[in-house]
């Protein structure tokens, strides 16, 4: 499943408990002057944070009339005398299921995040998608029972248009298994930092070699790719994924200090120029089953 | 400034002649110092356009050249770093300040804050979060010499913008 922001997933919960707020409401009782009413009145009282409701219903009881928002926490005398005060929605509808409990109260001008109702139905990724998924996981899984680097931890870093694998493997504290596999697409680009072995960067190679002849500068760091790993990042392993442009980090396990969904969340973090998408839960039992096979 | 040891001011200083001579060769201008047993072992500037490899900051590089240090004198790494202050013109980032934790250094002494990548607080507070299993907690004096840090990454974001660069790579990452 996705880690989304907690705003989002607040949002996606507060459908079901229903957020209102007091508008004010009158009647409007010749339609023939509706449009020049709205026009006066959308220019000296605009709906800054209701901008999602349309200004106007019909009236269910009389169907010659029409209602018309008039303002929220209008304190003027002038509208006493205005009839009704009706409760309404106040968030923008960002799912359906909010959408058709908005419209209940008052009608809304709907823009769907089609992204996150599908993530929400969990038909997010086709069945061909979640088989190369959990290929991509194995390759993690076998990098982790034989990698030099991070205990138990494996990476892989995987181009998904071409899907092909840059994948990753004397101690050094700085080399967890993120940070190997980073280095090891800047070692397949041309550059890298630690000169690290590249028996294991073999499909890889043939795709530098693609990346050579058809542009000069190959990809800027890792646009476009995906990384696998079967713990969940740490803080400086996830500030390092921002600082390669990554562009989705698929993990098995969680981790209690971990920084995609656990600790932090440093991939909607705000304040940081660089925002992907994270996925948890990949293969997780026997992601899982790497890291107890330590203790 | 805050008032300290003249012992800070003159690594410090150090310092920012590694971070002019950054600017001079047109590189990110944040220039970082690591001092153990009262004497310099390492030193480092950003390497990102270099190595391709946009984890490459000055404080990595300058991770690496201990560990090397540490194995040419024939000691123990991690025992060296438990000893280090680490100077550096700018606020570590999120990573810098994540991976001063997992080698252990418990000091870190920095010019200006790093608004957009800040790890020692202005983003987030990595140095002193509650996190045991990536390492011990780090101590932080920030606003040393800051204006002169501030000055050197404007002076380097207005040359940026006289050369125009086609390619956006060369205005990343500090
Ligand atoms: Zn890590
Ligand atoms: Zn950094």
């Amino acid at each position: 499943m996705e880690v989304l922001s907690d705003c989002c997933e607040n949002n996606v919960s507060s459908s079901s408990k229903k957020q209102f707020i007091d508008i004010f409401v009158c009647t409007i009782k010749d339609k023939k002057k509706t449009s020049e009413i709205v026009k006066n009145i959308c220019k000296h009282l605009p709906l800054d944070k209701l901008s999602h409701l349309k200004r106007v219903r019909s009236n269910t009881n009389q169907a010659n009339e029409l209602q018309m928002i008039v303002a929220e926490n209008y304190e003027d005398d002038f509208l006493t005398n205005i009839p009704g005060q009706i409760w309404l929605k106040r968030m923008q509808s960002i799912v359906i299921q909010q959408y058709n409990n908005a419209v209940q109260y008052w009608p809304c001008s709907f823009h769907e995040d089609k992204r996150i109702t599908r993530l929400l139905n969990r038909s997010f990724f086709s069945t061909e998608e979640v088989n190369l998924i959990h290929k991509n996981m194995e390759e993690a899984i076998s990098v982790a029972k034989s990698s030099a680097y991070q205990l138990h931890i494996g990476a892989v870093i995987v181009n998904p248009q071409s899907d092909t694998i840059i994948e990753t493997e004397e101690k050094h504290p700085l080399q967890h298994a993120v940070m190997v596999a980073i280095d090891q697409v800047a070692t397949v680009q041309g550059g890298g930092m630690w000169q690290l072995s590249d028996k294991c960067c073999n499909n890889l190679q043939e795709e530098s070699c693609c990346i050579q002849k058809k542009d000069k500068t190959g990809p800027y760091l890792c646009t476009g790719y995906d990384l696998y790993v079967t713990t969940e990042p740490c803080i400086m392993c996830a500030m390092a994924l921002v600082h390669s442009r990554i562009s989705r980090v698929f993990y098995g396990s969680p981790h209690p200090e971990g920084a995609l969904g656990s600790k932090y969340k440093l991939h909607v973090q705000s304040g940081i120029n660089h925002h992907y998408e994270v996925f948890c839960d990949v293969l997780q039992d026997r992601c899982n089953k790497l890291m107890n096979d330590i203790t | 400034m805050v008032t300290m040891d003249m012992e800070h001011i003159a690594w410090m200083e150090k310092t920012f002649d590694l971070a002019e001579e950054a600017l001079k060769s047109g590189e990110v201008p944040v220039g970082c110092l690591l001092v153990y047993d009262g004497k310099e072992i390492a030193v480092g500037r950003n390497e990102v356009n270099e190595t391709k490899n946009a984890t490459r900051h000055a404080e990595i590089v300058a991770i690496d050249k201990v560990l090397k240090f540490s194995e040419e004198n024939d000691l123990d790494s991690k025992a060296v770093f438990r000893e280090c202050i680490l100077y550096v013109t700018v606020e570590p980032c999120i990573m810098c300040a994540g991976a001063l934790r997992q080698v252990e250094i418990p000091l870190v002494i920095y010019g200006c804050a790093n608004d957009r990548f800040g790890g020692c607080g202005s983003i987030l507070p990595v140095h002193s979060a509650e996190l045991p299993s990536l390492g011990p907690s780090l101590q932080c004096i920030s606003n040393v010499m800051a204006e002169r840090a501030i000055q050197l990454l404007k002076d380097f974001y207005k040359g940026q913008n006289l050369n125009a660069p086609e390619n956006k790579r060369k205005v990343k990452n500090c």
